[in-house]
């Protein structure tokens, strides 16, 4: 299948793209799938007007902040609820951010990045993790390009600050 | 010489090279002065860095897969249903055979569809309009239309009264139990 070569390539980035936003690995993955198959039935009305990757990648931001939206919205679980959620959730293999985890730098980082806003967070993700331009920033996440300036700006400060010690070392 | 606090907002875009050529050569002149703002850009390089190294993406085995199978499952648009459809009758009946069916099937839904038009194109034109005209029989000139005339016609009948005014005219519809008489609005 044609379509399948286009997964193959830009499959990790997609994911890249959902991570930046959700910050969960397996609901990252299932959201790139997801993105993939959105973009099959809607080939047809795909336009030139920005590039493939790009129009990939925006699907894949758009469904990512509808989920995180979602999850803001559902209520906090209490009692035998919640135990009984608990439960549930994925074992921290699955958790984002798990190989960052895995070490104490790792985590620090992960805390760190857990620190910023959902919207500061994603932005440099995007920008130093996904290596995306302003421009792909801006049309992914729908957003002015000087708005992403401000808010990698506002990130990068913001994570030198926490991460000091790191960066004098 | 520009500002540290004016420099600092264009560091990060200058480490991306995302600024334009005279903003990267003014930040570049600040930067060769200024230790407080080359030490702040050394951080953005270093926290990039720790950053690409430590937030993976996860293992991607056997997504594709995953993705086709889900695609797979997919109900393919009309279109393309229409398209196999014929492709199918094409390989069955061969190709004239099945250009041929197709296009009876596209006839009779033509003719489905077209039905109710044509039906009442028909009653319309089959409609019997008759014109009863009559010669003036008396000093009031008005009579019961001719409706015997056209007693057999189920269709509109049309009666005119040709009297000494011989605006007056009388329309009836029996049909659907309507009768319109007309009358002129002044006498001259």
């Amino acid at each position: 299948m044609a379509f399948g070569v286009l997964v193959e390539r830009y499959q990790r980035r997609v994911v890249g793209v959902a991570l930046a936003v959700v910050h969960n690995q397996d609901d990252a993955l299932e959201l790139a799938q997801e993105t993939f198959v959105r973009a099959f039935e809607s080939l047809g009305k795909f336009e030139s007007r920005s590039s493939f990757s790009t129009w990939l990648y925006r699907i894949a931001a758009n469904l990512s902040i509808d989920f995180r939206r979602r999850e803001i919205r559902r209520p906090a679980l209490r009692g035998e609820e919640a135990d009984s959620e608990l439960q549930r959730v994925p074992s921290p293999i699955g958790d984002s951010f798990t190989a960052a985890q895995r070490s104490e730098l790792g985590e620090r980082i992960a805390e760190a990045l857990r620190q910023l806003t959902p919207e500061h967070r994603a932005v440099i993700l995007l920008r130093e993790v996904e290596g995306l331009s302003y421009d792909e920033i801006s049309d992914v996440l729908q957003c002015p390009r000087g708005t992403v300036m401000s808010r990698l700006h506002y990130a990068r400060n913001r994570l030198r600050e926490i991460l000091k010690d790191l960066a004098e070392d | 010489m520009a500002q540290c606090s004016e420099i600092s907002l264009l560091l990060g875009a200058f480490e991306d090279g995302e600024l334009e050529p005279h903003e990267m050569q003014e930040v570049a002149r600040h930067l060769a002065r200024c230790d407080t703002c080359e030490k702040a850009l050394a951080d953005y390089g270093t926290l990039a860095r720790l950053l690409r190294g430590t937030v993976v993406v996860p293992a991607l085995n056997n997504f594709g897969d995953a993705v086709r199978e889900r695609i797979g499952h997919l109900r393919p648009p009309l279109t393309t249903r229409m398209r196999r459809w014929l492709d199918a009758l094409g390989e069955r009946f061969g190709a004239a055979t099945g250009f041929a069916v197709a296009m009876t099937a596209a006839a009779a839904l033509t003719i489905v569809l077209a039905t109710p038009f044509v039906r009442d194109m028909f009653r319309t034109s089959r409609r019997d309009v008759t014109i009863a005209s009559r010669e003036n029989g008396g000093p009031t000139g008005i009579s019961p239309p001719p409706a015997t005339v056209a007693s057999n016609e189920p269709g509109t009948i049309i009666s005119r009264l040709e009297t000494s005014n011989p605006d007056v005219a009388v329309w009836s519809e029996p049909s659907q139990d309507t009768t319109v008489i007309w009358l002129p609005d002044q006498q001259r």
